[in-house]
C-alpha cells in the first residue's frame, strides 16, 4: 500500500509523512512537492493527502496537485498541517477548502506532526492514518477541474478595446510626444550651449568659418535622428497589439534640412581701412618723430633722419591697424558664432515642435482608425 | 500574499523605520517587499517578475518553522535573489510596563511555553482562570510562540532589563536588521525612479494641455539635470 503525501515546503509534507509513519501507517509512503512528481507518483498511490501550509490559503500550487490526483482518480484527503504552530488555522483551512473543494466532498483533517509524540497531545495524526488505511469509495476522488478556463474578470480584461482603452492610448501617446520633444529639446540645447561656451576659445583658429557650419550640421542631424527614433518607438507603443496594419508612416515637415547659407564672416577691405592707415601712419609719424628727432639731430642726419622718421611711424600704423583689425575680426567671428548657434537652435526647435504636432495628430488619427475596425469586427464576430 | 504575514511586516516597517509602508495599492512605491511564504509560489515569481521599482524578498513568519533559514535559502536559489527571514511579529513587538511586569511574574512563576500555541492558552495552571486565558491569549498573539519564549529568556538572563531592553531584544531577534543594508543599497535606484516618475508626471501633465508651455520649459529644465 502506497500513501502519497503532496505538498508544498510550507506544508513541511515530510515531517508529516513520518509523523503518519509513527501514527500507524504501514504502508509505503512517498512524498511529492511539485505536480511533476505528483503525477508521476498518482497512479501508483492507493490513497493521497494533500498537505496544506497553514499560514496561508492554497493558491495555484495546491489547485494543481490536486487537479492531478483528481485525473488520477486518487481518493484524496485535504490536510492541514503543522495547526500548532498557527492560532488562526480554521480560518487558513477554510479559505483553502473553499477553493480546492467547494463542494466539501473531501475529508478534512488538521494536524501538527510536532504534537505526534507528545503524550496526551492531540495531534489528529492517527486519525489521519486511521482515514489512509481505510477502503474509499469515489466520494472521495476529487472532482477535475479544467484548467486555464478563463475567469470572467480574465475575459473582461481580454475584451476589445475600449473608449477607455482608446482614450488610455491617446493620452500615451501624447505623454510620449511630449517626452520625446522634451528630451530632443533638452540634448540639443545641451550640445549648443557647450558649443558657445567654446566659441571664444576656438574662433581665431584658422578654418572656424567652414569648421562651425560643420559641426552644426551634425548637432542637428543628431538630434532630428533622435527625434525621428523616439517618435517612432512613441508610435510603436501607442499602436501596439491594435488590429489591423500599421498605416502610412508620418509625413514629416518639409523644412530644409540645414539652416540655409552661411554667409562668410570675413568682411572686404574698406575705405574705414585706409583712412585708419592713413591716420595711423601721421599718428605713427608724429611718434616716431617724438621718439627719434632727438637721436637723429644728435647724429646730424637731416633729411635722411624725417625718411626714417616717416617709415617708423608708417610701420607703427600698419602694427596698430592689424592689432585693431585682428581684435575686430575676432570680436565679429565670435559675434557670428553666436548668431548661427541661435539660429540653428530656432531652426532645430522650429523642427522639433511641427514634426511632434504632426506625427502626433498622424497617430492619434491612426489609432481611432484601427480601434475602430476592431470595435466593429467585435461587433460581427 | 495573504498569509504570508504583508500587514504585521509593514506595520513593524512603518514603527521601525518611520516608513510608509502599505500592502497592496501604493502607486507606485519607492520599494516593494514581497513577503512569501515557505516557498516560492507562482504568483510570486510572477510579481517579482514584473516588479518594475527596487524589490526585497522577504521570507515571512520565519518563527513558525524550524528550518526557516533553509526554505529561505532555498527560495533564494530558486529565485536568484536574496531571500531575507524577517519575523514581522517581533520586528514589530512594543511591549509596555504592564506586558513586561505580566512576562517577569510568569517568568518568577515557571510558566513555560508549550510547543502549541493553542495549548498556551489552555494550560492547566490557567484553566479555570478566565482573566489568565485572556492574557496568555494576548500575549501569544502578540508576540507569537517563539517571542513569547524568547521574551522570557531574555528576563531569565536580565531580570531588571526594562521595557526598551527586552523591546530591543525581540527586534534584533526578528532578523529587521538585515534589511537596513539592501534598502541602503537601494538608495540610488529609488531616488532614480522618483526622477522618473516626477519627469512622468510632468509629461502627463503636459500631455493634458494645461499650461503646456510651462510644463514643457519645466520638463526640459529637470531633463538636463
Amino acid at each position: 500500500m502506497t500513501l502519497l503525501i503532496a505538498g508544498t515546503a510550507g506544508a513541511d509534507p515530510s515531517g508529516l509523512a513520518a509523523a503518519v509513519k509513527r501514527g500507524g501507517w504501514t504502508g509505503r509512503v512517498v512524498v511529492a512537492g511539485t505536480a511533476a512528481e505528483v503525477a508521476s507518483q498518482a497512479a501508483a498511490a492507493r490513497v493521497a493527502v494533500l498537505a496544506l501550509d497553514s499560514a496561508m490559503p492554497a493558491a495555484e500550487e495546491e489547485a494543481d496537485f490536486l487537479a492531478v490526483l483528481a485525473a488520477a482518480r486518487t481518493s484524496t484527503a485535504l490536510v492541514a498541517c503543522g495547526v500548532d504552530a498557527f492560532p488562526s488555522w480554521p480560518r487558513t483551512l477554510a479559505a483553502s477548502r473553499s477553493r480546492l473543494d467547494p463542494e466539501r466532498r473531501l475529508p478534512v483533517f488538521a494536524t501538527a506532526a510536532a504534537l505526534a509524540d507528545v503524550r496526551g497531545a492531540q495531534s489528529g495524526v492517527p486519525e489521519l492514518a486511521q482515514w489512509c488505511a481505510e477502503d474509499h469509495d469515489q466520494t472521495t476522488v476529487p472532482r477535475s477541474r479544467k484548467v486555464g478556463v478563463p475567469t470572467v474578470d480574465d475575459k473582461r480584461e481580454q475584451s476589445g478595446p475600449s473608449t477607455a482603452l482608446r482614450a488610455d492610448r491617446l493620452a500615451g501617446l501624447r505623454a510620449g510626444v511630449v517626452a520625446a520633444r522634451a528630451e530632443a529639446a533638452s540634448s540639443t540645447r545641451s550640445a549648443l550651449g557647450e558649443l558657445n561656451e567654446r566659441i571664444p576659445e576656438v574662433c581665431a583658429t584658422p578654418g572656424f568659418e567652414t569648421w562651425l557650419p560643420r559641426v552644426l550640421d551634425g548637432v542637428e542631424q543628431r538630434s532630428r535622428a533622435m527625434f525621428v527614433h523616439r517618435l517612432g518607438q512613441v508610435r510603436a507603443a501607442a499602436t501596439c497589439g491594435l488590429a489591423g496594419g500599421p498605416g502610412a508612416e508620418p509625413i514629416g515637415e518639409s523644412t530644409p534640412r540645414s539652416a540655409g547659407p552661411v554667409l562668410s564672416p570675413r568682411p572686404k577691405a574698406r575705405a574705414e581701412d585706409a583712412v585708419v592707415v592713413v591716420v595711423g601712419a601721421s599718428m605713427g609719424f608724429g611718434v616716431g618723430r617724438m621718439i627719434l628727432a632727438p637721436a637723429l639731430a644728435w647724429a646730424g642726419l637731416g633729411v635722411a633722419g624725417a625718411l626714417l622718421s616717416l617709415i617708423a611711424g608708417l610701420l607703427l600704423a600698419l602694427w596698430m591697424v592689424s592689432v585693431r583689425r585682428g581684435a575686430a575680426d575676432r570680436a565679429r567671428l565670435e559675434r557670428w558664432g553666436a548668431e548661427q548657434i541661435a539660429a540653428r537652435r530656432t531652426v532645430v526647435d522650429h523642427w522639433i515642435g511641427t514634426q511632434a504636432g504632426a506625427v502626433e495628430a498622424h497617430v492619434s488619427r491612426e489609432i481611432w482608425n484601427r480601434t475602430r475596425r476592431r470595435a466593429s469586427a467585435g461587433a460581427h464576430g | 500574499m495573504p498569509g504570508a504575514g504583508s500587514s504585521t511586516l509593514a506595520a513593524a516597517l512603518a514603527d521601525r523605520f518611520g516608513v510608509v509602508a502599505a500592502v497592496g495599492g501604493m502607486d507606485p512605491p519607492d520599494l516593494a517587499v514581497r513577503v512569501i511564504g515557505a516557498q516560492v509560489r507562482v504568483r510570486d515569481r510572477a510579481a517579482i517578475q514584473a516588479a518594475s521599482v527596487p524589490l526585497l524578498v522577504v521570507a515571512g513568519k520565519p518563527d513558525t518553522r524550524h528550518d526557516a533559514s533553509r526554505l529561505a535559502q532555498r527560495a533564494s536559489r530558486d529565485l536568484g535573489l536574496p531571500v531575507i527571514p524577517v519575523c514581522g511579529l517581533l520586528a514589530g513587538a512594543l511591549l509596555d510596563a504592564s506586558d513586561l511586569d505580566l512576562l517577569r511574574r510568569w517568568r518568577e512563576d515557571g510558566v513555560q511555553v508549550p510547543t502549541s500555541a493553542a495549548a498556551f492558552a489552555a494550560a492547566d495552571e490557567a484553566r479555570g482562570n478566565a482573566r489568565e486565558q485572556q492574557m496568555r491569549a494576548r500575549m501569544m498573539a502578540l508576540l507569537g510562540r517563539t517571542g513569547l519564549a524568547a521574551a522570557l529568556e531574555v528576563l531569565g538572563a536580565s531580570p531588571g532589563a526594562t521595557v526598551a531592553e527586552v523591546n530591543a531584544a525581540l527586534h534584533r531577534r526578528s532578523g529587521v536588521d538585515a534589511l537596513v543594508a539592501p534598502i541602503r543599497q537601494a538608495a540610488g535606484a529609488i531616488a532614480a525612479g522618483r526622477r522618473a516618475r516626477r519627469l512622468a508626471g510632468l509629461r502627463l501633465l503636459s500631455a493634458r494641455g494645461l499650461d503646456r508651455p510651462a510644463v514643457e520649459q519645466r520638463l526640459i529644465v529637470e531633463s538636463s539635470r
